[in-house]
């Protein structure tokens, strides 16, 4: 049985290249529902890697309760001396934060300054220096780490120097890291955003800290215990995971990523209801071929299996090239949805290919399952008649 | 013992209401060897015999004898894996599969058996030339003519060296010619292979070439020794064009 | 030129209705997808198109030109101006100065059956502003209710963000109340700006939102010209080194906007574009393989003596015919149901907008769909020779 499953093989192919026409409209078909899928599901997977927590995530972050925007944010920079104090807190980085807009879009640029001493504290261990170095950072006090995407969206590379959200700084180093949200702003000098941005000399104003604990798994009861002290203060704290607190400053994107999601299974269930069709009515065409083979001696399960393999082999190479088409895209175009100073980088994981691809399989395989029964349930004498 | 012996054939389609029976408690032997044709008018049941002789249709009610195979006993499946074996089939609108060219067509049966590529290729090179087509085998069905569609359909019948060969009235949409040249085939088949033909037939003229006529009549044998004698003797001027 | 009768394509689409509702449903799918992003993105466009006035004037802070919400300029600013600026337009007895705090903060929707959480909390613009805004930004209105009074706890809030809340009618809105910073204010007013951004916002007494904001400073003022002329708003912020002022006309302002979400508006346009694609290839292929199924009834109208173009011209009737019926219904459901939708997007909140240019645009791509998607396999069918068509199978 094996054998004959495999001998036909050949013939199934000739099937699929020698018409062309049909074959390349299939194909494209699922193709194009593919890479909107895929691409949907990218974004998707950049919400979910920006927002949702591991076991591993150890920071915190302290905001200004009831805000989101960075504009809005302002806390005085001592609290970081306090906040340091409270048990299990390891390391306090104060931060602030100048977006070039504060709304959702792509493009957006985000510079994070941070005290001189705290950049290797801030990039920590995911993250690494491509080109540039501490020492070249230190050196100027409107120097940049730009990150990667960043640099490559923008065009800059180190000795350039690129201007943004009302700011020009000196691109002295490119950064990578593991994390995305490194991946898309600049690191600047603290004391070089505070003395360009907050007008009237009010040094000393923060946007936020990021909190850095001991053990992660104390991350809720830490995160009380620092809201609580400022309480009664006149700037009291709101204090979030760090990805929990990117998922309430971003909803806006993850709401447009829903909807957006949405029209991608839409559109998926579009093509490939009119694909399936196609496969469908292609395969009604063949009655009288299967009637034939089934003559030659094929047995109905043999002529189902071919009708399957043809259906799936059209479904992978649809998929295959949606997929590989959106995943090529989204990681040259590097693209990140920005607000609120968060990004959500587009992720860009292969898995997803093999996964949209595998979808189409599926598809194929159920566009093809019902000539497949027709084809062996049918009777033969029937099979001449029908067409 | 002869290679075909029905015993009490019958076929009934149920259509709505009503119920057709175009093959009716039929008794007939065929031996092996022998070059048989079927003639009757649309509806007495030639077309439906031809059929429960390929396996591709089952009695509803008798027995069926072939090769010493009850073959109104087998399974689906079985039915298949006889017809592969047992089975050349020839129709009179060739069926050859459209995006397959010649030699893929012939080496279709092929592919149902443990063979090797080596072997396939030679059995289907001595099929195609055994039609005279050999030259053709890259062509595909639309750049052929119906002779010589119908030439390749007949390798892919013989293809697998089946006992049985049935057609369909192979010659039924075909040039004068060409039909001429299809009945020569049949024959030379029939004659230097040793391969039994069973053929429908509604042209009087192809039956020169057979040397048993049977006349159906509602699904029933009528008299089928009259052309007998005349198959016989026909039998010496098969190369002879058909005259009007 | 014998035609064949428009009840041939009728009754062919009849031969299979599982075969018509696919065919007209998947059509139909892709008009609405494609009327959604049309409508996402004139409703986008069109809000941020129509709001701001060209006789208006912002100041604002050098640097934040981008965003008036990362603005801060100082308290004495509109008095300086006031003095300092000539042509500012006089109503009612009063200079049209509206000195503003643009703020985005979560609030909380609180109503009899809802009480607030985090789940209804939703990023709200506010904007801080006094009596004066009105004069300036003559198209917003106070259609219902009346202006909120300061240290009321009160505010007024624009007709789509209520809609965005899920508030709709006037006794529904009014006397609802939101949450801000824990302190509940109750919504006075409804104001309407022919759909422009203004209607997205809550506006609420500029000394309460310095409160709620702990600020000193304003985001901008708003001053309305005589005749559109800005040399002297120019001139203005370009001498008063001290206040690091630009000036930007208020219709300028919302373009710039209107460019910033172009990346959205251009990723959303390539989605329906994608989708249109889509559909066109899927019904391309449905088309063509059911036409060649028909190879032989083509081959027999032809021996009939029906020419080849009144058949080409009988199949794209039937396969528009199709076409219109999925593109149809799916405009319906697009006006009733679509044009309803309110999006709340980073700082404001617009509607959909289901207009007749989109209208028209969905029912275009349905009839391009059922064309496109006929003639060419029409044309493939045709081009054999009829005895080979009359022969296949």
């Amino acid at each position: 049985m094996m054998s004959r499953a495999i001998n036909v093989i050949p013939t199934v192919w000739r099937q699929i290249v020698r018409a062309p026409i049909r074959t390349g409209l299939t194909v494209t078909g699922i193709a194009v529902a593919m890479f909107l899928f895929t691409s949907v599901e990218a974004m998707r997977g950049g919400v979910h890697a920006a927002t949702t927590s591991s076991a591993k995530d150890a920071t915190l972050v302290v905001y200004r309760e009831n805000r989101f925007c960075p504009f809005t944010s302002r806390l005085p920079q001592f609290y970081g001396d306090r906040i340091e104090r409270i048990d299990g807190v390891r390391s306090v980085i104060p931060m602030q934060i100048l977006v070039s807009n504060c709304r959702a879009s792509l493009d957006v640029v985000t510079f994070r300054g941070v005290p001189n001493d705290d950049l290797e504290a801030t990039i920590s261990d995911a993250g690494r220096f491509l080109e540039g170095d501490a020492a070249a950072w230190r050196s100027r006090s409107d120097a940049a780490l730009v990150g990667e995407s960043l640099a490559l969206r923008r065009g800059v590379k180190v000795g350039d120097r690129f201007s943004a959200a009302g700011i020009t700084v000196f691109v002295a180093g490119i950064l990578g890291s593991d994390r995305p949200q490194d991946r898309n702003v600049a690191y600047v000098h603290l004391s070089f955003l505070q003395e360009t941005v907050t007008r009237g000399g009010s040094g000393g104003i923060v946007t936020q800290f990021n909190v850095n604990v001991d053990d992660p798994s104390q991350m809720e009861a830490i995160a009380s215990s620092i809201d609580e002290a400022f309480r009664y203060d006149e700037f009291p704290t709101s204090t979030w995971p760090e990805k929990a607190f990117v998922g309430r400053a971003v909803r806006d994107i993850v709401e447009l990523v829903g909807f957006a999601s949405w029209v991608g299974w839409a559109s998926l269930v579009a093509v490939l209801a009119l694909v399936a069709n196609a496969i469908v009515l292609a395969m009604r065409d063949r009655i009288r071929d299967h009637a034939v083979l089934q003559t030659l001696g094929y047995t109905g399960g043999l002529i189902a299996w071919m009708v399957l393999l043809e259906g799936a082999l059209l479904g992978l190479a649809g998929g295959v090239v949606g997929a590989v088409t959106s995943t090529v895209v989204v990681s040259l175009g590097r693209f990140s949805m920005t607000m609120e100073g968060m990004n959500v980088e587009i992720a860009n994981d292969p898995r997803l290919a093999v996964i949209g691809a595998g979808i189409a399989v599926g598809l194929g395989l159920l566009a093809g399952a019902v000539p497949a029964i027709r084809a062996s349930r049918g009777e033969i004498v029937q099979g001449f008649r029908a067409v | 013992m002869s290679l075909i012996e029905c015993r009490d054939l019958t076929r009934t389609y149920t259509r709505g209401s009503e119920k057709i029976t175009p093959l009716d408690g039929l008794h007939l032997d065929i031996e092996r060897g022998g070059f048989v044709a079927l003639m009757g008018p649309s509806g007495s049941g030639k077309t439906t015999l031809l059929n429960l002789l390929a396996g591709i249709d089952r009695p509803t009610r008798g027995s069926l004898l072939i090769d010493g195979r009850p073959v109104h006993t087998l399974s689906r499946n079985a039915l298949a894996e006889w017809r592969s074996e047992a089975v050349g089939y020839v129709f009179q609108l060739y069926n050859l599969v459209p995006v397959l060219t010649a030699y893929e067509n012939v080496e279709l049966p092929l592919l149902l058996h443990s063979l090797s590529r080596k072997e396939r290729h030679q059995k289907v090179a001595a099929a195609l030339d055994l039609v005279g087509i050999a030259d053709r085998s890259d062509h595909y069905p639309r750049q052929l003519s119906g002779g010589q569609e119908q030439r390749v359909a007949i390798a892919r019948a013989i293809v697998t060296d089946p006992t049985l060969i049935l057609a369909d009235e192979p010659t039924g949409d075909l040039d004068r010619e060409s039909a001429t040249n299809i009945m020569d085939l049949l024959k030379r088949l029939n004659t230097e292979l040793g391969r039994t033909i069973v053929m429908v037939t509604h042209d009087p003229k192809t039956t020169v070439w057979c040397d048993t006529v049977l006349h159906l009549e509602k699904g029933k044998l009528a008299d089928s020794n009259a052309d007998d004698s005349s198959g016989t003797e026909s039998h010496n001027q098969t190369m002879t064009e058909i005259s009007s | 030129m014998r035609r064949l009768p428009f009840e041939y394509a009728v009754r062919n689409l009849g031969r299979s209705p599982s075969r018509l509702l696919m065919s007209a449903g998947g059509c139909g799918l892709v008009v609405l997808l494609a009327m959604a992003a049309g409508g996402f993105v004139s409703g986008m466009q069109d809000s941020l198109k129509i709001s701001g006035s060209p006789r208006n004037v912002i100041l604002m802070g050098a640097g934040s030109e981008e965003s008036v919400e990362r603005s801060e300029i100082p308290m004495r600013t509109p008095g300086i101006a006031a003095t300092g600026i000539r042509g500012i337009a006089i109503a009612a007895g009063v200079e049209a100065i509206s000195p503003e705090v643009h703020l985005a903060i979560p609030i909380q929707l609180q109503t009899e059956t809802e009480s607030p959480t985090e789940e209804n909390e939703a990023n709200a613009l506010f904007r801080g502003i006094t009596p004066s805004a009105f004069l300036v930004h003559q198209e917003a209105r106070l259609t219902e209710g009346r202006f909120p009074e300061t240290g009321a706890d009160e505010v007024a809030i624009g007709r789509l963000a209520a809609r965005g809340l899920g508030l709709e009618g006037e006794d529904r809105i009014l006397g609802s109340t939101l949450v801000v910073d824990e302190r509940p204010f109750t919504i006075v007013g409804v104001i309407d700006a022919d759909g422009g951004v203004i209607e997205g916002e809550i506006w609420i007494p500029l000394s309460d939102l310095l409160i709620i904001g702990q600020r000193d400073t304003l985001s901008c003022v708003v001053i309305r010209t005589t005749d559109g002329d800005l040399t002297s708003a120019h001139g203005f912020a370009a001498t008063r080194l001290d206040l690091e002022l630009v000036a930007t006309r208020e219709s300028d302002y919302y373009a710039s906007l209107a460019a910033f979400f172009k990346p959205i508006r251009f990723m959303v346009m390539i989605t329906a574009i994608l989708v249109a694609a889509g559909g066109v290839i899927g019904g391309l292929n449905t088309t063509y393989a059911a036409f060649a199924s028909r190879v032989r009834e083509i081959g027999t109208l032809q021996t009939l003596g029906y020419s080849r173009l009144a058949i080409v011209r009988s199949l794209v009737e039937e396969s528009i015919l199709t076409a219109s019926i999925g593109a149809l219904v799916a405009a319906a459901i697009g006006i009733l149901v679509l044009d309803q939708v309110t999006i709340r997007f980073s700082m404001g909140v617009f509607g959909i907008q289901i207009g007749p240019g989109v209208v028209a645009l969905g029912l275009l791509g349905g009839l391009t769909l059922g064309i496109v998607g006929a003639v060419i396999p029409a044309i493939r069918c045709l081009r054999l020779p009829v005895p080979e068509a009359l022969r296949s199978s």
